[in-house]
């Protein structure tokens, strides 16, 4: 076996190990069997046909061809009766409206056309996500044509409102059970329809919610408030297991300001330093500078080292009693010497949900100096979640029998409640259950009454995530089906309500709450419905304070118990000692969350940033522990803990705590729609209620055991391999050059440290000049761009791998969706995939594996292999630098796709808008969208449905490029740098990828192009491409102890 | 004198059969158009025109049946081609069989034994089955199918001259001729974007409303009636789109109207001069690639832009415009 170098990439475990599997596929395009007998079998093919069957239907169809041919179906052009001032046929209009797939509340552009919702951008004035979406609010847009949501009421909404109003005159308690509300109008609505019951409540639930960040705050500083994060301005992020660029609290608004300190200026080379501790392997951990793994059991005993250590150096008198865990200990004491070093400008967040973690947390920051700086407790975020003891003492409320009606408004306890047969049980002690609902889910199914509610895309709302910016939600389009916004239907209900409109709600609560007296009431409501939002006056009653209202009592108690300040030993005592044994954490997936959204094909088959597994739920194992029981990907493992058991296929990740296992949530649903049912297990019970907060790791009693039984896993990481360092593989291909070292160094993904950066800004890019040279000859003609040459750049050091461009490329471009089966066949259509490498020993626990995201999409190199290949001229350069593809030339030779180094083509092998198999509920219908009448109001009518026998790939949006010359030559201006945005670029939260014209000297693009730290993806072969890279840079200058165990580390063989 | 005549004799002898093959496949190709065309427009005119689904194949006859204002088309002008060129073929069999006679008669004079018509049958005969003749004339047959096919084949989705029954008989010849009003007042959509529109009914009351235009002077009430209709019942119009491209070709009205400061009458044809619009160009790739060839661009334009070569450039096609991604996407 060939000597791994330490500084060797690897993307996954089986090239790592070299296994005899990998090595016999790593000589073939297409690495695994195809399972060719299976697909072309009678069943798989579904038809039964003799020779004579087989000529009728062939002489038919030539026949039926012929003639279809010689028709000219009549189409018909229907213009308006009255045509809307508003609509323009054939033109986008832009809505500013609020994301509502998660709690963030992330301000975003709602692209139409023709009056429907096709494409989701993000708002760069929005104050906190500035521009950026994450993948899933890209994918919010696929939600709204979901036919299979709940379409009309169960009764009549006549009936229906008179049911629920002798319902709620009937007497006895009536509750609303509603997710985490940061609207101040809901919460008057909720409030005013409450005040008609004699006896009521509002409960809040977040099934994957954060609140022990607001009790914390509340013990110490005596108000609970979840604070904004400033990552902006952190010079120094250490972070105890939250994945604050993934999934935790509020992603994008987190990585706009992570990347902002990533960003390495040549002329004055900083950057923000990262540490993480985790046990799983979360996205954010693998963007860390250090990453030490710290099993689930003993991430409280590191977090109070490192306040030890900190309180040390602050003079402070240490927690006593606390066992550092042995792997982490240098890693905390490196951390304590970097935050108390950035004093003020330091940031330590934990994604632990229990209280006196938190705390902990908040006396670290504390000592640190980070309130007001990093932290800002006076601008509360009401993004993190509810209360969850709230939920659990409402459940045995309903099952004492104290609740008459409970009205449930999008909620799903039955899925996600970690009791849920408690809570069913409850539930059945209620009299009157109504539920305002998206769908007819698991727990909507065992309400009496069911009322449809609005997408957040037909809806009027006034959010306020953060106190005192308010984000407004505004339709984009009519409802879809005989369905009414929730706040429409409690209106409805309320006897005194003066409209029954949320328009009317959302404009009155406005202009009375914030109005400031400038221009009139209208023009002011106008104003921030078309920017989106309002930051400015301040309502005299925010979410907040109504929130604090809600729970006076509690607070009340609390501040008799225990007065504001830090209590670090009653804390310590609170986490209590380490724990040895095997661990569950319980996390939530880029992409899929907490599962509510998560009915959406464009969600199943993004593929998980860190594994690449699409549309399964999976456990995550340890490397260590995969080598002890020889576990490899696809193994079902059975979990068990706290009585509850899951039987799930093994992910081996390397550098996972040794200890712990991970398993996301959202999958497992019996009637989440035909997209998510029967995919994967329910992670939820696992997270039980510890106290009043939702625990989500299981520190005792777990098992985990092999079965013995497999499954078949659809992993895109292996896919589109590149072999560099062997012969065959792609540089092997260069003979007669392979000799020279900087082409056998050269690797996709080019890295340094920000030492090496200051000393040479040429640093880890070292041998592109030695390339440039060699490539400096040439036998081919250059392609002359005289009026734009378009290129783009993405920035390896900002991306965070979170996938947002991916959805967005899919959303804009069409992009077909063709399930689990068919991935597994390595046939997923992305046009844009990202690859994610690992460096280092797997089952090194010192934190020096490293890993690094590469998006990959069309390199449009100016000598294209694909276009030497094609022997139909189906795919052409363009005189602006773009390699086209041409579907109506194409007839599927697939040469193209072979002879591309990248693999970044994609071959459409069946009609995925009518083969019914990308229909069938067998496949979980993952294109269904395209098959029926509302599905298929999704599609951008700009980019063509490619047919099936066609070659497709990234086409650097040219639809995008094409609209925004145009509206340079109808302004007559020149093109403005950035005025043109690649649906990738726009969606970045990290601003990691750019765009725009080489010819123009001053662009960005040309800037980039003109960096030290710019390059091509394997730039030997010399395929010239106009998309490049620029090298990573680690804040990590290799410790004093890494260099030790380098010299004691030998390569491990399995 | 002899020699001259056999070697004229000899020679008329081997291209006999070739001469026939041509008149006949000219006389075939010419008698199969105009079946087909009748055939085709007895079937329109039969079922009162709504078929408009075989319009397209009726080679331009259907023109006249369907009433069209135009006279000549270029479909007619090939007809009354191939009509010239098969009696041209006649009078060249004509001649051979005369100068054959005449052949006949020097020979008689000299003394030779004269060829009958059977003799000539059976050299023909002979002749066909020489290898040589075989396969020249199997090659000829076959190009022709080939050449035959190909045209065929390029028309086939092209329906230049398609002219379907419009809901309402709207002139054009009133609207954009006699009263001269722009295009652009109804097509407002041509200028802003993708589509020019049909225009929605609000903007024929412009015009129309009650106190309005009531009374054509060609149509009548009869029509107008139909637009107030609409309006007040609020179902829409269902005119027939005549003008279809393919879903794999973008076309952007704003980006040839204005940026291109394209005349609509380049594409659309006279369209003041139709009472019932019918596709006037093909629409068909080599007519888009065509006209991009040779349009001039409006240098000043794309030297604003910043282009390299905007003091050089002089067609469309030099700006990139028979590039495929610019309308294939």
């Amino acid at each position: 076996m060939e000597e791994y170098k330490r500084n060797d990439y690897w993307n996954g475990l089986e090239e790592y190990n070299n296994t005899p599997q990998y090595q016999e596929g790593k000589s073939k395009e297409f690495k695994e069997d195809l399972p060719l007998e299976d697909a072309l079998s009678e069943e798989s093919l579904g038809v039964k046909a003799n020779r004579r069957d087989f000529l009728k239907i062939f002489g038919f169809g030539l026949t039926a061809a012929a003639l279809a041919a010689c028709e000219t179906p009549v189409k018909k052009a229907i213009p308006f009766v009255v045509k809307p001032d508003t609509v323009t046929p054939g033109v986008a209009n832009w809505y500013a409206s609020t994301c509502q797939s998660c709690a963030a509340g992330c301000g975003i552009l709602v692209k139409t056309r023709e009056g429907r919702p096709i494409k989701v951008e993000g708002n760069p004035s929005s104050p906190f996500s500035k521009g950026g979406v994450c993948a899933t609010g890209q994918a919010s847009v696929l939600n709204l044509y979901d036919s299979t949501r709940m379409q009309k009421p169960s009764s009549p909404w006549a009936d229906l409102d008179a049911a629920v109003a002798s319902a709620v005159a009937g007497g006895g308690k009536v509750v609303v059970l509603t997710p985490r509300i940061n609207s101040p109008v809901s919460l008057k609505i909720i409030k005013d329809f409450l005040a008609q019951a004699g006896s009521s409540a509002h409960v809040q639930y977040s099934p994957a919610g954060i609140d022990a960040i607001a009790l914390a705050h509340q013990n110490n500083f005596g108000s609970a408030v979840t604070p904004t994060y400033k990552f902006q301005n952190a010079d120094v992020v250490v972070s105890f297991g939250a994945d604050f660029l993934g999934t935790w609290i509020s992603p994008v608004e987190f990585t706009k300001g992570y990347s902002s300190k990533r960003k390495v200026n040549p002329e004055n080379p900083k950057m923000s330093k990262h540490y993480q501790f985790e046990s799983i392997f979360s996205l954010t951990g693998s963007n860390a500078d250090l990453r030490i793994p710290v099993d689930a059991g003993q991430d409280g005993a590191a977090l109070l080292s490192l306040y030890n250590l900190i309180a040390a150096k602050a003079g402070q008198s240490p927690v006593s009693g606390v066992n550092t865990p042995a792997g982490a200990a240098e890693g905390l004491k490196a951390a304590a010497d970097s935050l108390w070093s950035a004093k003020g400008h330091s940031l330590v967040v934990s994604g632990s949900n229990n209280v006196a973690m938190q705390e902990v947390v908040n006396a670290i920051n504390s000592l640190l100096g980070n309130y007001g700086k990093t932290i800002d407790m006076d601008t509360p975020s009401n993004q993190a979640g509810a209360n969850y003891g709230d939920m659990v003492k409402l459940v045995s409320e309903m099952n004492a029998g104290g609740v008459a009606t409970l009205i449930m408004v999008d909620v799903n306890p039955v899925y996600n409640y970690h009791d849920s047969a408690t809570f069913a049980a409850g539930l059945a002690k209620v009299k009157n259950v109504v539920a305002l609902s998206y769908r007819v889910d698991e727990t909507a199914a065992l309400a009496t009454i069911k009322a449809p509610i609005n997408h957040s895309m037909e809806s009027w709302d006034v959010l306020e995530p953060k106190k005192g910016h308010y984000s407004i939600v505004q339709p984009t389009v009519r409802p879809l089906f005989d369905t009414r916004q929730w706040q429409e239907s409690l209106l409805a209900w309320t006897k005194d309500a003066s409209s029954t409109k949320m328009l009317d709600a959302c404009k009155a609560w406005f202009t009375s709450a914030l109005y400031n007296g400038a221009g009139s009431t209208k023009a002011f409501w106008e104003k921030a419905v078309k920017e989106g939002g309002y930051s400015g006056s301040m309502a005299p009653m925010s979410v907040m304070d109504a929130h604090e209202e809600m729970h006076e009592e509690d607070a009340a108690e609390v501040a008799e118990g225990n007065s504001a300040g830090f209590d670090i030993a009653a804390a310590a005592a609170a986490i209590g000692g380490a724990k040895d044994g095997k661990a569950i954490v319980v996390y939530q997936k880029v992409g899929v969350l907490d599962g509510h959204h998560a009915n959406n094909p464009h969600i199943m088959e993004l593929p998980d940033p860190m594994t690449k597994v699409c549309w399964d739920n999976f456990v995550t194992i340890p490397y260590t522990m995969a080598k002890a029981e020889s576990i490899i990907d696809g193994d079902l493992m059975k979990v068990a803990a706290g009585g509850y058991e899951v039987t799930l296929p093994a992910v081996v990740l390397p550098a996972q705590a040794a200890n712990t296992v991970g398993i996301c949530v959202g999958y497992g649903r019996t009637a989440g729609g035909r997209v998510i049912n029967n995919i994967g297990k329910n992670a939820y019970p696992f997270a039980v209620a510890a106290g009043n907060q939702r625990s989500y790791t299981v520190t005792e009693g777990v098992s985990v055991s092999k079965t013995g039984e497999k499954m078949t896993l659809a992993k895109t990481q292996y896919y589109t391999g590149y072999d560099l360092r062997d012969e065959g593989g792609v540089a092997g291909g260069v003979s007669g050059l392979k000799n020279i070292e900087s082409r056998i160094d050269n690797f996709i993904v080019k890295d340094t440290t920000l030492d090496q950066y200051k000393e040479k800004k040429y640093a880890g890019n070292e041998n592109r000049a030695g390339i440039l040279h060699e490539n400096s000859l040439t036998l081919w003609k250059t392609h002359k761009k005289k009026g734009y040459h378009w290129g783009m750049s993405v920035d390896l050091n900002s991306c965070t791998g979170c996938s947002a461009c991916v959805v967005s490329c899919h959303t804009e471009n069409n992009v077909p969706m063709v399930g689990k089966k068919e991935v597994a066949t390595r046939r997923d259509m992305h046009w844009m995939r990202i690859d994610r490498y690992f460096k280092g020993n797997p089952d090194a626990m010192d934190g020096s594996l490293q890993v690094a995201h590469q998006p990959l999409m069309c390199q449009h190199c100016d000598n294209a292999p694909c276009e030497t290949v094609c022997p139909v001229l189906a795919t052409v350069h363009s005189d602006e630098g773009l390699n086209q593809q041409v579907y109506n030339r194409c007839v599927g030779t697939r040469y193209c796709a072979n002879n591309c180094p990248y693999k970044v083509r994609r071959f459409n092998w069946f009609s995925y808008y009518s083969n019914d198999k990308f229909n069938s509920d067998e496949r979980n219908a993952p294109n269904g969208h395209m098959f029926d009448s509302v599905g298929s109001l999704v599609l951008n009518p700009d980019v063509v449905i490619r047919a099936r026998g066609v070659m497709e790939k990234c086409s650097m949006c040219v639809q995008r490029i094409q609209e925004g010359k145009l509206k340079a030559k109808v302004a007559r201006k020149a093109l403005e740098d950035g005025a043109i945005k690649t649906a990738c670029q726009q969606s970045c939260p990290a601003d990691a990828i750019v765009f725009g014209d080489l010819n123009d000297p001053e662009s960005a693009i040309s800037k980039h192009f003109s960096n030290e730290r710019f390059y091509h993806a394997l730039e030997e072969v010399k395929t010239l491409p106009t998309v490049g890279y620029m090298t990573k840079i680690r804040n990590n200058n290799t410790p004093e102890w890494h260099k030790m165990s380098e010299a004691t580390t030998t390569n491990t063989e399995v | 004198m002899n020699s001259i005549c056999r070697a004229i004799h000899s020679k008329i002898a081997r291209i006999l059969p070739a001469i026939l093959l041509l008149s006949l496949f000219f006389a075939f190709s010419d008698a199969s158009a105009s079946t087909m065309g009748s055939i085709f427009s007895f079937n329109a005119a039969a079922n009162g025109g709504e078929v408009i689904e075989t319009l397209d194949l009726n080679f331009g006859i259907g023109q006249e049946a369907t009433g069209g204002s135009l006279s000549v088309s270029r479909d007619s002008v090939y007809t009354s081609l191939a009509v010239i060129v098969g009696v041209l073929a006649l009078v060249v069999v004509l001649l051979v069989f005369i100068s054959a006679n005449l052949i006949n008669l020097i020979r008689v004079r000299e003394g030779e034994e004269a060829y009958s018509f059977g003799g000539t049958l059976a050299l023909t005969g002979r002749m066909l089955k020489n290898r040589s003749v075989a396969i020249g004339g199997n090659l000829v047959l076959f190009f022709g199918v080939i050449v035959f096919l190909t045209v065929t084949a390029r028309g086939v989705g092209l329906h230049q001259g398609y002219q379907p029954v419009q809901p309402i008989k709207f002139s054009h010849t009133v609207h954009a001729g006699t009263l001269k009003m722009d295009c652009q007042y109804c097509h407002s959509g041509a200028s802003l974007g993708k589509n020019a529109w049909i225009p929605s009914v609000n903007v024929c009351m412009n015009c129309h409303n009650a106190s309005g235009v009531g009374e054509g002077t060609i149509t009548g009430t009869e029509e107008i009636a139909k637009i107030r209709e609409a309006y007040d019942t609020g179902v829409p119009v269902e005119w027939v789109r005549i003008h279809n491209l393919p879903d794999h070709a973008y076309f952007n009205h704003q980006q040839h109207v204005v940026a291109g400061k394209v005349a609509c009458q380049t594409c659309h044809g006279p369209v003041e001069t139709m009472d019932e619009v019918y596709q006037f160009s093909p629409l068909s790739m080599g007519w888009c690639i065509n006209c991009h060839r040779t349009t001039r661009v409006d240098r000043d334009l794309y030297k604003i832009l910043g282009r390299e070569d905007a003091a050089t450039v002089k067609t469309v096609e030099d700006i990139g415009g028979t590039n495929c991604a610019r309308c294939h996407y």
